[in-house]
């Protein structure tokens, strides 16, 4: 109760520190509002494209057409070949495409700057460092030719890669509308080639199988691709939700662990740590005062910074008569703990206030930013770091209050991260148990 | 009668590195009655150690504590409720109101909240707070800082009060004040301990222990200890030109007194100025040197600590 009672105070002193309120609770909400408004900002920006099409296709010349015709066999070659330009084809599908997908598009098309494919690459190459383009395509010499005839025609694609997501991006707007361009256009040529079959023929013959044979021919695979985003990043409500999280996950192990490892020289400094210990409280009264204290500030903190989050458009749902949010909230009582645990182990090494401020921050940083408790989310950090994550305790306790509480999962779902989580916190425990039993009063010696 | 405190054999070993120092050298002494004591020497003498020992904070390496009859260092949860400790740093949250102070002082020895409200009344009456009750400690003067802070001490009604270099940061307008408050407490039936460096501080006191080196080097009050270690003599302080020759002055002199250098002066102590100063004014002149200004005092616990020792206090 005594206990209770002093952390009252402590909790009310530490509420008109500056200090303390700015990096456990200002710093959070600028990084929030931050994340809404800069990283994340609403309404979807329409995605960009520049094209340009290096064209030396010189069209469809009749005459050639007709010799290739007479040579092939003329009712086949007038019934199945129509004169195409490639290029006109070539625009029409990729502003369609772009179009229906809502890309900004800017295509342009140069002729006569280049006269074989080698310098047209050369060219490209230029034009994609000098200008603001993405991408390049060179048309070659006889394309409408080829395309006319059934031949093959072989394109050139040059992509900007100044970042890898930004290449990525650039290839899918590109190679979708010719791929799409290329499945039309074979399913176009197969039904006219069957079409083509003589009626004495087909009736001997099973003309679906042919022409689904013939498909099977052009495309062993159809391929049916649905994007699924990270659940981190799958909507606006979803991504706020989880840094709002973030945030707390950022106090907890902040405010836990520079509490902790400032717990006896902050109070050396003013003295305080001398007054505690010539009364009568015993120093693990004090050191759970602490906690208490400590606990009550982070609470009240993270409070704010879910209602900034709500505010912001976050996707938390907290219901206080679901078992599973109440469960939450113990596990992230837990993860501060264990974050007080980790700064009384440091606790004996530091021997200034600003050395206490300077290791705790530093440590609680690498933490939240190397482990997903904040920023980045655990899927795009490196392997080694995303193991350490998966067993780092702090790091699991948050995955599991951002399962429960922004995405809805069963205890089932969460059962097997709290099991390990609570196995991390048990073996810190112990170890800090064992260094202060019996030796706390020579550890806080130390420091007077 | 129950001592108050009983000082036994007490020694302090710190270990620093591979070098052990040590701070408290085998000290003994008795407190059996209300009395004002001041510990004096300079930083460093060991004067915090022995406090922090007395008070329950710091285990000695050897040696006992006894506090009111109690085995301070085997009972120190009944032991610490006789005593008061103010320390060198306040000991206050600045982020706290005075009143608020007062109250986390309480809690501190389970002082029950109806007790706490007239306990802390009288406090602020009697350190004149009333008017600063619910001002944050960080907005209080020097000297009312230490007011707060003594007055957190005394919430439980401690028999024994230690303080430790209670003056400190404070002008000698606001030093004298709290001495006289302090020699006001003895009154009220209390030991008061506290440690200073300054020597006019410990005048006031009843009783004055000396410590240089970790070693307890006096202990008696003012009057007793000067006329023991000085006896009846005057002190003579001289101005000379040039100042580079003192110490051939000091040497000259100290064949017949005792002679010393304080910061740029000679310092003699003589048993009759009258008889005497014309002896060391010739001598002095016999050096070479011009004699700028002469004075004459009675001895302070300065030169008590400098006869002692051999050392000025706060020249180490």
């Amino acid at each position: 109760m005594g206990a209770i009672k002093r952390a009252l105070y402590e909790f009310k002193a530490t509420l008109r520190s500056k200090d303390v309120l700015f990096w456990v609770i200002g710093w959070p909400i600028i990084w929030m509002l931050m994340t809404a408004y800069i990283f994340i900002p609403s309404g979807t920006k329409p995605l960009s494209l520049s094209i340009t099409i290096i064209d030396m296709d010189k069209g469809i010349n009749i005459e050639e057409f007709n010799k290739i015709a007479n040579y092939v066999n003329t009712s086949y070659a007038n019934y199945t070949f129509k004169p195409i330009n490639f290029t006109k084809e070539l625009i029409k599908v990729i502003e369609d495409y772009c179009k229906s997908k809502d890309i900004n598009l800017k295509l342009e098309v140069i002729r006569d700057v280049c006269n074989n494919s080698s310098t047209c690459i050369n060219y490209g190459k230029k034009i994609i460092g000098e200008r603001d383009i993405d991408v390049v395509i060179v048309v070659p010499r006889n394309a409408s030719l080829c395309y006319t005839i059934w031949a093959p025609v072989r394109l050139i694609i040059l992509l900007k890669a100044g970042q890898p997501t930004e290449e990525y991006i650039f290839m899918g707007s590109v190679i979708q509308p010719l791929v799409n361009m290329s499945i039309a256009t074979s399913l176009k040529r197969i039904d006219l080639v069957v079409n083509f079959i003589p009626e004495e023929v087909q009736e001997h013959v099973n003309i679906s199988v042919i022409k689904y044979s013939l498909y099977g021919l052009v495309f062993p695979l159809t391929l049916e691709l649905e994007s699924v985003k990270p659940k981190t990043i799958a909507d606006r409500p979803g991504m706020l939700g989880w840094m709002t999280i973030g945030a707390l996950g950022y106090v907890a192990v902040l405010a836990s662990m520079t509490s902790a490892i400032g717990i006896f020289v902050y109070r050396r400094e003013s003295g305080i740590l001398r007054r505690l210990i010539a009364s009568p409280i015993k120093l693990r009264d004090f050191i759970l005062g602490d906690i208490v204290s400590t606990l009550m500030f982070e609470g009240l903190s993270m409070i704010i910074l879910i209602v900034v989050g709500l505010a912001l458009g976050a996707r938390i749902i907290l219901n206080p008569l679901n078992p599973l949010h109440l469960l939450a909230i113990i596990v992230i009582a837990i993860a501060a703990l264990f974050a007080y645990g980790i700064g009384l182990l440091l606790a004996p090494i530091v021997r200034s206030p600003r050395g206490a401020t300077g290791i705790g921050v530093v440590i609680s940083m690498i933490l939240i930013f190397t482990t997903g408790i904040w920023y980045p989310p655990k899927e795009l950090l490196i392997e080694p770091l995303r193991t350490f994550s998966n067993i780092f305790p702090p790091s699991i306790a948050f995955d599991i209050v951002r399962d429960i509480i922004v995405w809805q999962r069963s205890l089932e779902y969460i059962a097997p991260k709290l099991m390990t989580m609570s196995l991390g916190c048990m073996v810190l425990l112990l170890a800090v148990m064992m260094m202060y039993y019996k030796r706390l009063e020579r550890i806080v010696s130390k420091f007077l | 009668m129950t001592e108050y405190v009983i000082v036994e054999s007490i020694s302090k070993v710190f270990q620093v590195k591979s070098n052990k120092i040590l701070a408290v050298d085998n000290i003994s002494f008795t407190v059996n009655k209300p009395e004002f004591i001041s510990i004096l020497g300079p930083n460093g003498a060991g004067k915090t150690t022995l406090l922090n020992i007395i008070a329950v904070i710091l285990p000695p390496t050897s040696g006992e504590v006894f506090i009111k009859g109690l085995n301070a260092w085997k009972n120190p949860w009944k032991a610490k409720k006789f005593i008061g400790f103010v320390p060198q740093e306040h000991g206050i949250n600045e982020n706290l109101t005075v009143i608020e102070n007062l109250y986390y002082a309480c809690e501190l020895y389970n002082i029950p909240k109806i007790n706490a409200r007239k306990i802390i009344r009288e406090l602020i009456e009697l350190f004149d707070l009333d008017e600063h009750k619910n001002k944050l400690a960080s907005k209080l003067s020097g000297g009312f800082k230490r007011r707060l802070s003594i007055a957190m001490s005394l919430v439980h009604n401690p028999e024994i009060l230690i303080l430790d270099e209670p003056t400190t940061g404070l002008d000698p307008g606001m030093r004298r004040e709290l001495i006289e408050f302090l020699k006001h407490m003895i009154s009220r039936g209390r030991v008061i301990l506290m440690s200073t460096h300054i020597a006019g501080e410990a005048e006031y006191s009843d009783r004055v222990m000396i410590m240089h080196r970790g070693k307890l080097v006096a202990d008696d009050n003012p009057e007793d200890l000067k006329k023991k270690t000085i006896g009846l003599k005057t002190i003579i302080e001289i101005d000379i030109f040039p100042i580079s020759k003192i110490d051939e002055v000091i040497k000259s002199l100290s064949r017949k007194w005792f002679a010393s250098k304080k910061r740029s002066n000679v310092r003699v102590i003589v048993n009759s100025f009258e008889k005497e100063i014309a002896d060391v004014l010739d001598l002095i002149r016999s050096c070479n040197v011009k004699v700028l200004e002469v004075r004459a005092r009675q001895p302070t616990l300065d030169d008590v600590f400098l006869k002692l020792t051999g050392y000025e206090l706060g020249e180490e």
